[in-house]
């Protein structure tokens, strides 16, 4: 069988495997698209070493959705994303070769000046995304013979995924209030200085 | 009601348990992998790991809309890497349960080995060879459960032909040989005990009720709020890509199977044994063999005189002789008296008379 064929024979699969939601931030249209195993894959790549003592949950986290919106935006406004693998920076080599990155690099290049609160209302949509081609997945397959303990163990795993999503937010949370306590008791410190200045 | 050794069934006619997935406009056929799957998806992602499942998923494929896939891991995973991860994840699911499928038939193997459907389907392939056809359809080697079910088969052909050689043996011995009914009993109670042990196995695998199904606890979930460290531990294993519950089928399946197979080889082992030593007791009966034997010998054994003389029949002759036939005729001892009864002649045997002939007297005190 020839690649194309298998290809072919294939595209009924792939069609019914994936979803794409359109959401709205900051007034830009943005296209978001379930990801394949290899993106998957390279997500997990990019993940910092948790074993590493230096690197902490919420730069884990920060870094997780930070890819994973990479590789799921497919179209931003009119920008259709989806079969290019570089895009022109606009910039040229002096021996005047245009520049071009990687559509992934380029994303996040474009994400890493969104703050945190806009990243997440993003990739809870992703989430979002996510559940919804679950449900729509769930409702349109059926097995024969019936597999009662294979339905149980999606169902447990779509549980731990959204288990894993809440203690994401649970460490952004935690951070956000460990940052607001240090920020306390540095006013505090800082106050009694100047009263110390003052005397 | 369900068939307990649907799984069984499945592997032997297919060599492994199918599965058809289906939606709208979409049909596929997944099978259960075999032992070589494994192995070969272990060796195709030995670099990259994190592509264990997807390797083993373009091996358990087998056909879209109809359309028969290639046996080629490499292009049909270049393909299947564009599905989603929610697809590929449920599908991966479907696998590892078609893999539970596979060890809970190599478990129940040795009940169904025990049932009658066994036999007539083991006579029913054995009948096709016979015509030339093959009983496996399109499957270019035998599944090590094909290979445990045939290896029984044949050991049970031999020991129900050991047996009815055994039969036949007794029963000619029977006649020279008193040992003959000790032995009987000695391997009368082995093969009672033997189909008690099968009934039992029948009996457990019909009502689902065998061990392995108790042992078969390997969800644990945790609904206390995680520490740090869990959710450290917990994204690592995630990054790593180590999903515990799925090594752990595919080694218990592995273990099954290794185990299963032994097993089997071991019951072929036992069965020859007692074959072997049913002959080795056939051998001490024959004390006394039957032997043909040449008409010369016939003849030779026929003069040899075996008999005693004795001249019993002549005294009872004479006996009989001198009471009925020279012996002098006697009167009877029987009369009829007045009343016209009979009567006997002696009247001094008679009590009634006796004691009417009594006198009485008086004893002084």
């Amino acid at each position: 069988m020839l690649l194309s064929e298998l290809k072919k024979a294939f595209q009924p699969l792939l069609d019914i495997s994936h979803k794409e939601k359109s959401v709205e931030v900051m007034g830009i249209k943005i296209t978001l698209r379930s990801l394949t195993p290899t993106q998957e894959v390279e997500i997990q790549k990019c993940l910092p070493d948790l074993q590493d003592s230096e690197s902490s949950p919420i730069e884990f986290v920060d870094v997780f959705r930070m890819e994973t919106l990479a590789h799921a935006i497919v179209e931003v406004q009119d920008q259709d994303l989806r079969d290019k693998e570089f895009i022109f920076t606009g910039e040229e080599t002096p021996s005047g070769v245009a520049v071009k990155m990687t559509k992934i690099d380029a994303v996040k290049d474009v994400m890493s000046a969104w703050p945190r609160p806009v990243l997440s209302l993003l990739f809870n949509h992703f989430t979002s995304l996510v559940e919804d081609l679950e449900n729509e997945v769930s409702s349109a397959i059926s097995t024969e013979p019936d597999l009662p303990e294979a339905e149980k163990e999606i169902g447990e795993k779509r549980a731990l995924d959204i288990n894993r999503a809440l203690d994401m937010e649970q460490v952004v949370s935690r951070q956000s209030e460990m940052a607001s306590q240090i920020s306390i008791v540095e006013d505090l410190k800082f106050s009694d200085a100047l009263k110390e200045v003052g005397t | 009601m369900n068939d307990p050794y649907l799984s069984v069934k499945e592997q032997l006619k297919n060599g492994y348990y199918p599965l058809v997935v289906k939606t709208p406009r979409v049909i596929v056929e997944m099978s259960s992998p075999s032992p070589e799957d494994l192995d070969q998806s272990g060796r195709l992602s030995y670099a990259e790991p994190e592509f264990y499942d997807i390797y083993l998923l373009s091996l358990t494929l087998r056909s879209i809309n109809g359309r028969v896939l290639p046996r080629d891991a490499d292009l049909v995973m270049s393909v299947l890497s564009g599905i989603s991860t929610s697809m590929r994840r449920r599908m991966f699911v479907y696998t590892m349960c078609l893999l539970e499928e596979s060890r809970k038939a190599y478990d129940l193997l040795e009940a169904f080995c025990y049932e009658e459907e066994s036999r007539l389907l083991w006579r029913s392939w054995k009948a096709s060879q016979r015509f030339g056809i093959s009983p496996l359809s399109d499957q270019r080697a035998l599944s090590p459960l094909q290979s445990n079910w045939i290896i029984w088969n044949t050991a049970e052909d031999d020991r129900i032909l050991d047996r009815s050689e055994w039969d036949r043996f007794l029963f000619s011995a029977s006649a020279m040989n008193s040992n003959v009914s000790k032995i009987r009993t000695k391997w009368d109670n082995s093969e009672k005990e033997e189909e008690s042990r099968r009934e039992s196995m029948r009996r457990a695998a019909r009502s689902g009720d065998l061990d392995f199904l108790k042992d078969d606890k390997r969800r644990n979930s945790s609904n206390g709020v995680k520490t740090e460290d869990d959710l450290r531990e917990e994204m690592r294993r995630w990054v790593a890509g180590e999903e515990d519950g799925h090594d752990k089928i595919i080694r218990e399946y592995k273990e099954s199977m290794r185990r299963n197979i032994r097993e089997t080889e071991e019951r072929a082992q036992r069965m020859a044994e007692e074959a072997r030593q049913r002959r080795a007791d056939m051998i001490d009966v024959k004390s006394t063999p039957i032997v043909a034997l040449t008409d010369e010998q016939v003849n030779r054994l026929s003069n040899v005189k075996r008999t005693v003389v004795t001249d019993e029949h002549g005294e009872k002759n004479n006996h009989v002789i001198s009471k009925y036939i020279i012996g002098e005729e006697s009167r009877g001892n029987l009369s009829i008296n007045e009343d016209g009864e009979i009567s006997s002649k002696d009247q001094a045997r008679n009590l009634m008379n006796d004691l009417s002939r009594r006198v009485p007297k008086l004893e002084e005190v």
